[in-house]
């Protein structure tokens, strides 16, 4: 009799049980990761509209997913209400006071539900109760009185365009400093002016100096999302202490020979000095090149915006040069290879 | 148990194998079916015991339609009554010990294998079996398979024993151990509807004689009666089933009430 | 004379045509009546036959319940799991670790390509778990089992067997029947549960050859994407099949009448009616599913 025919029982029997044990495990383990055996907390939220609002979406809180929406519905007045439960483990969380956001981000991904905690103390709120929306109006009480703590933004991208704006700004402010430097040093050579050069350098080294001050703070606004940024500033520095060096471009401008003729035949030096610096200003726009390549990772636009700033900087960098290389000079513009852009279009951009 | 036919007929794909049926088997009778090949005997045996439901008439056991029984009546009827098949049909997927046991364990589950081993081996030197009984019934022989065959149908002592041709193919030791065992079942008052054209089994054991003829009762009549038929067609019937059997038994010439002629010499 | 002669054979003529017109008439009439009463008869008859498999589906489920309780024919059921599950199991196990294997390699692949290498997961559960797996374990099952068990019943037919068990007392669907709808049914779901094993552990352990994956990345995700709905729609899913398989194999092989040669005939006709419930069921619970989620 063949073996399986003999044992027939036993085989049957180790058949059946190995099934039955593999379904007996698949059945724990996903009740334990769908926390089956769990208590949920039921809450409730009232919002203006159910625009962004979905059945299953994560509850969030500092990022964690605390709990999700079980049922969006049209209640009176036109509002909308929100059923939604938080997970037993982070029930000690929800505490008075606390409002819930509705957060959308610009491309989609990385909204939701956000519960901003309320400050207090003692027992956890009670379910079914109320957590008021933030931009109804108990809770623009809530915020007003400071009852609740609502970090600045949201998610990452919201996060990371905040802190962009401002270094735009920095950029930008940069960008008319070193405009109206390279404008005082045209008038200064043209001899337009009428302010002595020295005063003018003067000024002009002043105004690097706001510009340092400009990219302190913005180095200060961008230090969580760009270490670069403080070569940015690094790189300024360096020129700005040039400047303020004793012998150089400063002093001898300021110098009684100084002059036009100083400034043609001292072998060059003083332009060298000027072209060093413009070197430096590249090199900047080039961090900022940089800064936009990370940006672009995140943001298109972003790129898109940064991408047209270095262009602008770069034109007014050979309008500088061109300025330097005055007819005077008889240089001309050095032909420069353009740089390819780091962003194509929003097709391209990987997420 | 006693059976009885009323008007029984049988049509299947418009065409009818019995027809118009009716008789009255009593209780420790023992009735002898005869009939050319063809005429429906072993179809009236299996309609007689349950296993093909008739298509018109009524059967009757214990005075119990049949037609209005449940199927787990006709089942528990069933149980009363063995049956001996033509072509033995034993399951094959069983050995012939599981073939004879089976119908016991089955109805009877308490009974200890002990038990049904020893009422086996009683038939078995009853009939004087000789094959192993751990083969399976393709090993047999036909003689063997019908043996074995006998044996399933008396394993649960029926009240009833439905045999057709039992006699086939059996050795001449099995054929007399066969009669003596039936006379047995007779003598222990058990009722026996044969379709046979075994001449000693007629001779020696017939009460009955129901002769068939193209699925319609030709006779019903005890063998007395019979022997003084006026009926042509019956003795003609009863002449050439007999003869087929090739048997020179007197007693079956007594039957035909020619016993002063003998149609071979 | 010869005059009436004449008129008398157009007569016996006209007569004549007179009659074959009237037969071709009566003729035509018969055929008409036939047409109608043989439409109306097979209609008649597939109807009684729907109801006769009803009854008889019945039958077997009543049986089951009283065999369920009474524990009689144990054996024939052990082995009825024996033939249809256990010596399935090599076919079921090679399909599904190479399906779900496939299903990883290139969803491991392509995927990540669109943003939704996580997708990989609700993928296969819906193909091992859900969709495929019961369809393609009952269709090696009716291909396997259901023909053995639609031919073993026809040649005890033909063999007298079954006649040999109502002639002991012994009813032949609750002693062959039901051991073989249960014993399909229960095989169906343990296969349904060996194809799951196969088809998400083994061909994981395949992929580790070609990719790598984190094991417990991979179980945590695919317990995420799992709900409780896939398990219960794909165990009735095939329960639902195996009790096809079953019924219509069995149905078919009592359905043998004499001959030998109807064996054959009917084991084929089991295959492909049990083919076409067992998609129809599918289809009928995939509906359900999605209706119910």
């Amino acid at each position: 009799m063949k073996f399986r025919i003999r044992f027939a029982q036993q085989v049957v029997g180790v058949f059946v049980l190995i099934a039955l044990v593999f379904g007996v495990v698949v059945l724990v383990a996903m009740g334990a990761n769908q926390r089956w055996f769990a208590r949920n907390y039921e809450y409730y939220s009232i919002f203006p509209t159910g625009e962004g609002l979905s059945v299953g979406m994560s509850v969030r809180f500092k990022g964690f997913a605390i709990g999700r929406v079980t049922e969006v519905t049209l209640a009176e007045e036109d509002l909308v209400r929100v059923d939604f439960y938080v997970e037993d483990t982070y029930i000690d969380r929800i505490l008075p006071n606390s409002v819930m956001q509705l957060v959308t981000s610009p491309i989609g991904i990385g909204g939701g539900l956000v519960f901003h905690q309320g400050i207090g103390t003692g027992e956890h709120l009670e379910e079914h109760s109320l957590i008021p929306a933030i931009n109804s109006a108990e809770g623009q009480r809530i915020v007003a009185a400071g009852l609740a703590t609502v970090p600045s933004a949201g998610d990452d991208i919201t996060r990371i365009i905040a802190q962009v704006e401002p270094l735009l700004a920095s950029v930008n402010t940069l960008l008319v400093s070193v405009d109206g430097t390279v404008n005082h040093i045209n008038k200064a050579l043209a001899g337009d002016q009428s302010e002595p050069l020295g005063l003018t350098l003067a000024q002009v080294n002043t105004l690097l100096e706001e510009v340092e001050a400009t990219l302190v703070a913005a180095r200060q606004e961008a230090v969580d999302i760009l270490a670069s940024v403080a070569v940015i500033a690094g790189n300024f520095e360096a020129t700005s202490a040039e400047l303020r060096d004793p012998t150089g471009l400063v002093p001898r401008l300021l110098d009684a020979d100084g002059s036009i003729t100083t400034f043609l035949n001292d072998n060059n030096a003083l332009y060298n000095e000027v072209e060093a610096m413009l070197r430096s200003i590249n090199a900047t726009l080039d961090e900022v090149n940089e800064l936009a390549l990370f940006v672009n990772s995140t943001q298109p636009q972003i790129a898109g915006i940064l991408e047209e700033s270095r262009e602008a900087i770069i034109l007014g960098q050979d309008v500088l040069e061109g300025v330097s290389n005055a007819p005077i000079i008889r240089r001309g513009i050095t032909p420069e290879a353009p740089q390819p852009s780091t962003f194509q279009s929003h097709r391209d951009a990987q997420f | 148990m006693i059976i009885e036919l009323q008007n029984l007929s049988f049509t299947s794909g418009g065409e009818t194998f019995l027809q118009d049926i009716s008789c009255r088997i009593e209780e420790g009778s023992v009735v002898l079916v005869m009939g050319p090949g063809g005429s429906g005997k072993t179809l009236l045996l299996k309609l007689m015991a349950g296993i093909v439901p008739a298509t018109g008439g009524e059967i009757l056991v214990d005075g119990e339609p049949l037609s209005r029984m449940s199927d787990r009546q006709i089942l528990k009827t069933n149980l009363r009554q063995g049956f001996v098949f033509q072509d033995a049909a034993l399951w094959q997927n069983l050995s012939l010990r599981q073939n004879l046991s089976l119908p016991v364990q089955y109805h009877f589950p308490s009974r200890s294998v002990q038990e049904i081993n020893s009422s086996i081996d009683l038939l078995v030197r009853k009939l004087g079996f000789r094959a192993n009984l751990e083969l399976r019934p393709a090993h047999l022989s036909g003689g063997n398979r019908t043996t074995v065959s006998i044996m399933r149908a008396l394993m649960l002592d029926p009240e009833l024993c439905f045999m057709d041709e039992p006699s086939n193919g059996l050795d001449g030791a099995t054929h007399d151990n066969l009669l003596e065992l039936l006379k047995e079942l007779k003598s222990g008052g058990r009722t026996l509807v044969i379709a046979s054209h075994d001449g000693e089994i007629a001779s020696l054991l017939a009460d009955w004689i129901l002769v068939l003829d193209e699925g319609r009762l030709l006779a019903f009549d005890t063998v007395q009666n019979l022997k003084h038929t006026e009926d042509e067609r019956v003795r003609a019937i009863l002449r050439e089933v007999l003869d087929l059997s090739t048997t020179y038994d007197t007693d079956i010439l007594e039957i035909l009430g020619e016993s002063d002629e003998n149609p071979f010499a | 004379m010869a005059k009436i002669k004449r008129v008398r054979t157009h007569l016996d003529r006209f007569s004549l045509a007179c009659r074959d017109c009237i037969q071709y008439y009566v003729g035509q009439r018969a055929t008409a009546v036939n047409i109608a009463e043989r439409t109306g008869s097979r209609i008649f008859s597939s109807g009684e036959a729907f109801f006769y498999a009803m009854g008889y589906f019945y039958r077997i489920l009543r049986e089951s319940f009283f065999f369920l309780l009474h524990k009689k024919s144990r054996r024939v059921l052990t082995f009825q799991i024996l033939f249809t599950g256990v010596e399935a199991l090599p076919v079921i196990a090679v399909i599904s670790i190479g399906l779900g294997a496939i299903i990883i390699i290139q969803g491991v692949a392509l995927l990540p390509q669109f943003g939704q290498g996580e997708l990989v997961y609700p993928i296969l559960i819906t193909v091992i778990t859900r969709e495929l797996g019961p369809i393609l374990t009952a269709f090696i099952i009716a291909a396997r089992s259901g023909t053995a068990i639609s031919t073993e019943i026809g040649n005890m037919v033909v063999s007298h067997e079954i006649e040999a068990y109502v002639s002991n007392g012994i009813d032949p669907i609750s002693y062959l029947a039901v051991p073989r709808f249960l014993g399909v049914v229960f095989s169906m779901m343990l296969l349904n549960l060996y194809f799951n094993i196969f088809g998400l552990l083994g061909s994981f352990v395949v992929t580790t050859l070609i990719t790598t994956i984190d094991f417990r990345y991979y179980v945590f995700n695919l317990m995420n994407a799992l709900t409780a709905a896939d398990i219960l729609v794909s165990l009735a899913k095939s329960a639902v099949a195996g009790a096809i398989i079953s019924v219509v194999a069995t149905y078919y092989g009592f359905q043998v009448k004499v001959a030998s040669t109807e064996v054959p005939v009917m084991a084929i006709k089991s295959v492909g009616r049990g083919f076409i419930l067992i998609i129809l069921s599918n289809a009928f619970l995939t509906v359900m599913y999605y209706l119910w989620t």
